[in-house]
């Protein structure tokens, strides 16, 4: 048969292998993939850059579904998946799997004694200040009850494949082990963008790891139903990435320390439904960042408590706290030891021989050998700079060298190992790269290893020698089916995942959301009432009439917290008030601090918000910062100019918040945050006025018809117009502000939004219509309808509107309790006076 | 010895706090020299305390309070009996280098007090002191009593100048701190010369009633000293702060590797970050009536106690 001149066999006919897995040094692919590579063959190099190019897409396309909103965009490339996966061969595979689960298992006791008796460092199997002084060594922990002794059952542990076919391990990662959403959507996106590879060996299936670690976790608890999560930090794109997929696929909820809170030593999770018992949380934040009272300098805020629930075994962390001990690479030169000494076998798998630098004599040897040698912390980078933080100077990941000499017991050194091959397909043509294998085992009841693993291959040649988790390239990993009609997922891949169960919303997402909702109305009111009172010309105002619209400036100022209440008399400078106002951000109410704070809201729940809205939010803190750098130099007009900006800008956010983000039940803490702060702030503007010294303008204002200033500081002159076609009469005013349902800005509006919002939340549909909450808000609402305007004005009324706005303030308060905090749950306990002896 | 000790701890929120959840090292722990004949832990607003024994053999307590609360406050309450200390004279006629020795046979079982830590640096902070204090040939008792000695007089006690985040750095280009400076620097110089010793935190009897002796010093809020490992295998106590060997008139309530082992009370709440703060320490000796049993019931009710109570802060 003629082949087509350039088909895949020919891409291989300047292929030069070198240590190559999968294609023999006789220009041959290895036997067992023999069918691969056939079927590789059919197809021309233009359809091999088509499949590549989907592939491409396709991870694109998962990036930005799983990517924080960030300013850098994901990097594709970073995923970088070959269309050729590599295929481990049988025999191979099966020493694989027996040694993985004898080092897993050997290191597990290994934590468990080092948590325990220490026995191995009694017997001095292991040198103990390499235990004691490693910073993943937790006192605290000691003692504490861990099911099964059974410290770290999800396992990660790296490896190489030497130039003479044996497998050596590099790393160990007991634990927080990282990348398994990287295999199982790997082996989705190929077999969605190849399909025809997956008819060619009998590839096994992938996909029940996730079911088997989401059984582990609910095993973990003797509930019987246990409440799991995921308790995370999403703290870059990378581990956003794989914590988010991870909770989808094991169907619980994705949590941050601030969602948990600590209770008589249980633990809980914050919904806007109410507290719910949380059994079992799957890690995946360093241990000494988990709890900042067990361990004290942590820079982490962390959860309160956790570890005394752990103490009192009302909650299993999976995998256990401390079980980083494990991942010190200064024991990786024991490993054979540790295996030997608790399994009392023979290690099945060898370790990359690794030097302590923190022996004067290895440390010598590696400084002799150092072009050799790659150097290494003691724990990943990451995790060392958690535990020393900034004192610590490891210079740059690539060149360790001066740590050498400054910190050589935070150091480890390995040989240059020269790592096995596999072709992949760059650029139209394969070539030759090294790869390195990330296996994930998983100690259930039946230990099971994951079959294939995370094969990161690099994509230029200069990467050859130093892989790391990091390196470009992704390789699916295929390993030979054990059972027969394994295979049968390849053509159900295309089918959508199925969606995991619906979790009430976290109480931290919804109180974020409201502030961000109130922060962002406060800065717009704020810059708008400067605005319409610039308007009025301050300056040209002869000292009576200064004194007289004085209450107005000072409403504003108050409402912005930024001028005692109790202050009556006008600033010398008021320009410079009016600056403080919008652009000092060290003020805590100003717009700028008001626009900060909405940002900061907005950047803890990246997730939520989308890339619409925090690029508005964005700008217009971008714009105030800039502004705000030399306030001094800004002029009256330019203020007025930033401040109608503001105004501009808010609205864009809100409009971008409607338009964009989905209607769930965040969205609407978002409203609720909105429309509670304009209605305290209209209730403020008023009360000014009607108090005491604001009753000489009051006069002023109607009998000159300056009351059309105090309509535009309210946002309500339109409304006042086509409501009454008249001019302006005060007691129309106060009407207009209070118990007109149609106006925007008035308290009655507000109220009634806020209580739709609220009676539209899923939890109330599904607990019925008695809720005290609205029912509390209908009841203001109604008094706001049916004030006697005359009644407010009247000199000798007591305060009514001081009385009304107290009540709308306090509703923030109960929004609190109901849905955020929960603080009103909990009843106060009895006399808890304890005594011994 | 017997006393009453009262521990009481204040904090007055601006604004209410919330979602408290505090752990507790007050709890005088029973020793060789002292032993705890009765306890009682208040906290205000009332809540379950839970407790569990710590690494070092400290009781810890610990309890949170899932309410919003405007104050809280937690008294302990102990009555401890003192004993004199063990006669250790043959162990601390050992010369320095022998000491050393012994020790380093022990070194897994002693390593945790021979480190480093963030509030206890070793080596080349300790070059402005210009000098050695261990001989290998003088005897192990002798030198650290020197130590203690020149703790005491090239320091001065002056509360207020340093906190638990001032660097031992700065206390000994200063000169002054307190008890719990002066501890971390005994242990800093101790560490340094490879002898293990360990951070104390207690009490003191301020004044001796039966005597005229001059007062002894003790932080505002309760008393630091160390601990030094002996070859025999004793714990010996020395009290820079006060140039003297712990005695009867010191109480034990915690021991760990320095000060962020032994804290008193650490703590997290939700709210303002204003907050008033009011510790009260009161230590007053008892008549030994020998009619322990009535003790063991409510030895104290709390009005009695505050009545008595002096403030020291």
């Amino acid at each position: 048969m003629q082949r087509r001149p350039d088909n895949a066999r020919d891409l291989f006919a300047n292929y030069q292998p070198l240590r190559d897995e999968m294609w023999m040094a006789s220009g041959q692919p290895r036997a067992d993939v023999a069918k691969l590579f056939e079927t590789l063959d059919r197809f021309s190099r233009e359809e091999l850059l088509d499949r590549s190019t989907r592939l491409t897409r396709a991870a694109r396309e998962l990036g930005a579904h799983f990517a924080v909103v960030d300013d850098q965009p994901v990097d594709d490339q970073e995923w970088g998946l070959d269309l050729l996966p590599r295929v481990i061969a049988p025999a191979e595979w099966n020493l694989l799997e027996r040694g993985l689960i004898q080092r897993a298992k050997a290191f597990n006791a290994y934590i468990a004694d080092i948590y325990g008796a220490q026995r191995i460092l009694h017997e001095r199997a292991v040198p103990h200040e390499i235990v004691l002084s490693d910073p993943a060594f937790h006192r605290q922990l000691i003692g504490l009850p861990v099911r099964d002794n059974l410290y770290a059952p999800l396992v990660a542990v790296d490896l190489v494949r030497d130039s003479a076919g044996g497998w050596q391990v590099l790393e160990n990662h007991f634990s927080t082990p990282f990348g398994i959403a990287y295999v199982l959507q790997s082996r989705r996106m190929l077999a969605q963008a190849f399909p025809e590879l997956f008819a060619t060996v009998d590839v096994a299936p992938v996909a029940p790891f996730a079911a088997q670690l989401a059984e582990l976790l609910r095993a973990s608890s003797p509930r019987p139903n246990p409440h799991a999560v995921l308790l995370c930090r999403g703290e870059d794109n990378q581990s956003y990435f794989e914590e988010s997929f991870l909770a989808r696929s094991l169907g619980i909820a994705m949590v941050q320390p601030g969602d948990l809170l600590v209770r008589e030593s249980r633990v809980f999770i914050k919904t806007i439904r109410g507290l719910e018992q949380v059994d079992v949380i799957y890690r995946r934040i360093e241990s000494s960042s988990i709890d900042p009272i067990a361990f004290g300098q942590s820079r982490f805020q962390g959860v309160p408590g956790l570890v005394n629930c752990v103490r009192k075994g009302n909650v299993a962390i999976i995998n256990a706290i401390g079980s980083g001990v494990a991942d010190n690479r200064a024991i990786l030169r024991y490993s054979d030891r540790i295996i030997m000494y608790y399994m009392h076998e023979k290690p099945l798998l060898k370790t990359v021989p690794t030097f302590t630098c923190r022996d004067v004599d290895q440390a010598a040897h590696v400084r002799h050998n150092l072009a050799n040698m790659v150097l290494k912390p003691i724990h990943d980078l990451n995790t060392m700079q958690k535990y020393y933080g900034k004192q610590l100077n490891l210079s740059s990941a690539r060149d360790l060298r001066p740590a050498l000499e400054n910190h050589p017991d935070l150091l480890v050194a390995q040989p240059l190992i020269e790592p096995s091959h596999a072709p992949r397909f760059h650029e139209g043509e394969f070539v030759s790269r090294s790869v390195f294998l990330r296996a994930f085992i998983l100690l259930g009841e039946t230990p099971v290893v994951l079959p294939g693993g995370l094969t990161r291959q690099a994509i230029d040649r200069s990467e050859n020698q130093r892989l790391t988790i990091m390196t470009g390239g992704i390789k699916d990993t295929w390993v030979p089916a054990s059972g027969p009609g394994a295979t049968t997922f390849a053509a159900a891949a295309a089918a959508p995942e199925a969606i995991g169960e619906e979790f009430s919303i976290g109480s931290r997402v919804a109180e974020t959301m409201y502030w961000m909702g109130r922060y962002l109305e406060r800065a717009e009111n704020i810059a708008r009432q400067l605005n319409t009172l610039d308007a009025l010309r301050w300056d040209s105002l002869g000292p009576e009439a200064q004194r007289l619209y004085w209450p107005l400036w000072r409403a504003v100022a108050v409402s912005a917290d930024q001028w005692p209440r109790t202050n009556i008399d006008p600033p010398p400078d008021l320009p410079d008030l009016n600056r403080a106002l919008v652009l000092d951000h060290t003020q805590p109410a100003s717009v700028h601090a008001c626009v900060r704070s909405a940002i900061n809201n907005a950047a803890g729940i990246r997730d939520i918000v989308t890339p619409e809205l925090w690029q508005a939010l964005n700008q217009l803190g971008l714009r105030l910062m800039d502004v705000g750098a030399r306030p001094k130099n800004v002029s009256r007009a330019r203020l007025r100019e930033i401040c109608q900006f503001v105004v501009e800008e808010s609205q864009r956010v809100s409009g971008a918040a409607e338009r964009t983000m989905l209607h769930d039940e965040a969205w609407q803490f978002f409203r609720i945050g909105g429309w509670l702060e304009r209605a305290i702030d209209t209730l403020a503007i008023l009360q000014a006025l009607v108090g005491p010294e604001g009753r000489q303008l009051l006069g002023r204002l109607e009998h000159e018809t300056d009351l059309i200033a105090l309509l535009r500081l309210l946002c309500s002159l339109d409304a006042y117009r086509r409501t009454y076609r008249s001019r302006a009469y005060l007691g129309r005013v106060i009407s207009l502000m209070l118990g007109h349902a149609g106006n925007p800005s008035a308290v009655s509006h507000c109220l009634t939004h806020l209580r739709h919002a609220l009676a539209n939340l899923q939890i109330h549909r599904d607990l019925g219509p008695a809720n005290p909450l609205i029912d509390e808000i209908a009841v203001i609402d109604e008094a706001c309808k049916h004030l006697d305007p005359e009644k407010v004005l009247a000199a000798d009324s007591s305060d009514l509107l001081g009385d009304l706005r107290r009540q709308v303030e306090a509703l923030h308060q109960r929004l609190e309790d109901t849905y955020f905090s929960h603080q009103h749950t909990f009843a106060k306990g009895e006399q808890t006076t304890i005594e011994f002896r | 010895m017997r006393f009453r000790v009262t521990h009481r701890t204040e904090y007055a929120y601006v604004a209410p706090a919330s979602e408290s959840f505090a752990e507790l090292r007050v709890w005088p722990r029973d020793t060789q020299t002292q032993k705890v004949l009765a306890r009682q832990l208040t906290i205000e607003p009332r809540v379950p305390v839970d407790n569990y024994v710590d690494y070092f053999g400290n009781h810890v307590e610990f309890f949170s309070v899932p309410f919003r609360h405007q104050r809280l406050a937690v008294e302990a309450s102990a009555e401890v009996e003192t004993y004199p200390a063990p006669d250790l004279r043959e162990q601390l006629e050992v010369n320095v280098a022998e000491a050393r020795q012994i020790v380093h046979s022990q070194m897994y079982k002693l390593f945790d007090f021979l480190q480093p830590s963030d509030t206890v640096p070793l080596g080349d902070v300790l070059r402005p002191l210009k000098q050695r204090f261990f001989d290998p040939g003088a005897p192990l008792g002798e030198s650290l009593l020197k130590l203690n000695r020149f703790i005491h007089s090239d320091f001065a006690y002056s509360p207020g100048v340093t906190d638990i985040s001032t660097p031992l750095t700065k206390v000994i280009q200063q000169r002054r701190g307190v008890c719990q400076d002066f501890a971390h620097l005994m242990l800093s110089v101790l560490r340094t010369a490879g002898i293990p010793a360990r951070y104390v935190s207690g009490y003191i009897e301020h004044f001796d009633p039966e005597k005229t002796d001059p007062a002894l010093v003790g932080a505002a809020a309760s008393h630091a000293w160390v601990e030094v490992f002996l070859p025999g295998g004793e714990w010996y106590g020395l009290d820079p702060t006060n140039n003297q060997a712990a005695g009867e008139r010191h109480v034990v309530t915690a021991v760990g590797r320095d000060y962020h082992d032994v804290a008193p009370m650490r703590g997290t709440y939700k709210g303002a970050h204003d907050q008033r703060l009011q510790v009260i320490v009161m230590l007053k000796r008892q008549a030994l009536n020998g009619t322990g049993e009535s003790h063991t019931n409510n030895p104290f009710p709390m009005e009695q106690s505050q009545q008595q109570t002096q403030q020291i802060n």
